[in-house]
């Protein structure tokens, strides 16, 4: 697996504003996957438990079919243990705030144009919902139907996956 | 007393990329219209409840029904999930989640408690109504009206609802059906879609039905039209009893300049030139509609208040989401708050 400096790690570091070394790693092709090793500069972050990081476009929040559902158990459940970034990616008509507001989505957030969403993600097709942990890309989601054309339904295997992770972070029912 | 919510718009919305034609604008317009006002001019806010949550309930789209006890009934299109509350806001209990088994929903747009105790609610996609018993803790029944979507219900009866739906694939399919819930068959189909003929796609993917009862009387809206219709409950099928124009100021209604199935954008440009009429609540001596107005990811909830005989009392823009009126009490989400789980309630100043 191809690991390689680039502004990849040094793009998300100005959108969340973080310090840290810009040492990133991405997949083959370019694109953060499962299994990659998380950019340099989410470390500091996923190492003590799970990131959970929703990336989208300002259209996207017009959209029935958002992880928004699962994003609020996440948050009911776990409060602040399990940390949670939301990105907006050319956000023209300034619809991320409303949308998360109106959603009850309570997340670090930023915003970006797209060539630093490229810096950051490489060509990773969006929406995306990732989860990161101990370095690591764990999951790679898209949002899906709930089967009716109406809101987007829980996806249980991302459940299921912040659970294990969460678990393995110390975290207890 | 029934509230579609911004959800709901939105999803409307989202329909509205699989059924749209091009064809020109028609804009309807009442003759006369309502003085605008503020929020504190028009209410007397007497208080607020605090809507429980805890980490299985959130409040993120709540549409409100009035439970017998002076409680509250709550469908929350986004969480799949209905509820009953106390009237000072205390959870009594939960039921359903999103999916398609027995107690499931995909999106609840309407939760009512029959004159028998048991509850009953309705799903806006696929029209499946669900009956709980009286504590919603168990299922008893789930049926099928042939319906898509299911807009409103009411209940007449512990044997009959009145269902807002249309029937699938009739642009002309009447509104309203009488639905037996022993024989699960509709009874009678009633209210032509009331739209001029270049409207009839756009109602099909942007209809709402706003309903309310008082006495013996049926109100009904449908967001595509500037009127309040009356029906007398005391016949079957209703029979019809008169129209009230709404003087709502700047109704603006019409199918999209182009077709907007394949984007988003456009189609939400579309659906933020409109102000389509979304509920109804018939009040003592009066009326109060509200109809909205799409920003972004938001909807806008502006109030219009008139008289029996039409003539206008006042329009609010941007007051709130209304929940429920009981008597000249109303129930609202001040849109300045813009947290579901905390309500005003107050009551209409004299004008």
């Amino acid at each position: 697996m191809e690991i390689r400096r680039s502004k990849t790690a040094i793009g998300f570091l100005t959108i969340l504003g973080m310090s840290g070394a810009a040492i990133g790693g991405l997949g083959a092709g370019g694109e953060l996957r499962p299994g990659d090793p998380t950019p340099e500069t989410w470390r500091g972050h996923d190492r003590a438990s799970p990131v959970l990081a929703w990336v989208f476009r300002g259209e996207d929040c017009l959209s029935c079919l958002t992880p928004a559902y699962d994003l609020r158990r996440f948050q009911a459940k776990y409060g602040d243990k399990l940390t949670l970034w939301t990105v907006s990616v050319e956000d023209r008509k300034n619809m991320a705030f409303p949308f998360l507001r109106q959603e009850r989505i309570e997340a670090v957030h930023r915003s970006l144009d797209m060539d630093s969403y490229h810096h950051a993600f490489a060509r990773t097709e969006l929406p995306a919902l990732y989860l990161s942990f101990r370095d690591t890309i764990r999951g790679l989601w898209r949002p899906r139907s709930n089967g009716g054309g109406g809101v987007a339904g829980p996806n249980p295997t991302v459940r299921d996956m912040v659970a294990e992770l969460m678990a393995r972070a110390g975290y207890r029912d | 007393m029934r509230a579609l919510t911004r959800a709901t718009l939105a999803c409307a919305g989202a329909f509205a990329a699989c059924g749209d034609d091009d064809s020109r604008m028609t804009t309807l317009a009442a003759e006369t219209s309502s003085p605008t006002a503020s929020l504190t001019e028009v209410v007397d806010v007497l208080g607020e409840i605090h809507v429980e949550e805890n980490d299985r309930v959130i409040n993120v789209a709540p549409i409100s029904f009035d439970d017998t006890d002076g409680g509250f009934l709550i469908a929350d299109l986004k969480e799949s999930q209905v509820r009953l509350y106390r009237r000072d806001g205390h959870l009594r209990a939960v039921a359903g989640g999103p999916g398609d088994g027995p107690g499931e929903f995909r999106s609840p747009v309407v939760v009512h408690r029959l004159p028998d105790g048991r509850l009953v609610t309705g799903d806006f996609v696929d029209a499946r109504l669900t009956v709980f018993s009286a504590a919603a803790d168990s299922v008893l029944d789930t049926q099928n009206p042939p319906l898509f979507p299911l807009y409103n219900a009411l209940p007449l009866s512990s044997e009959r609802l009145l269902l807002a739906g249309r029937q699938p694939g009739a642009l002309s399919s009447p509104l309203l059906h009488v639905w037996n819930l022993s024989s699960e068959e509709i009874e009678a189909s009633f209210l032509s879609v009331p739209v001029p003929p270049e409207l009839a796609a756009t109602a099909l993917s942007l209809g709402f039905v706003g309903l309310d009862t008082r006495a013996d009387t049926l109100y009904a809206t449908f967001s595509l039209s500037d009127t309040l219709y009356a029906f007398g409950l005391g016949e079957s099928p209703p029979r019809p009893l008169g129209k009230v124009p709404i003087p709502i100021r700047g109704f603006r209604v019409f199918a999209p300049e182009q077709d907007v199935r394949g984007s988003v954008e456009a189609r939400q440009r579309w659906l933020s030139r409109l102000t389509p009429i979304q509920a109804v609540h018939a009040m003592p001596h009066s009326f109060l509609v509200l109809f909205g107005e799409a920003q972004g990811p938001e909807n806008l909830w502006h109030w219009i208040h008139f008289a029996r005989n039409g003539a206008p009392l006042f329009e609010l823009r941007d007051g709130g989401q209304v929940l429920t009126t009981r008597g000249d009490t109303i129930f609202f989400i001040d849109s300045r708050e813009m947290v579901p789980n905390r309500w005003k309630f107050g009551v209409l100043r004299p004008r």
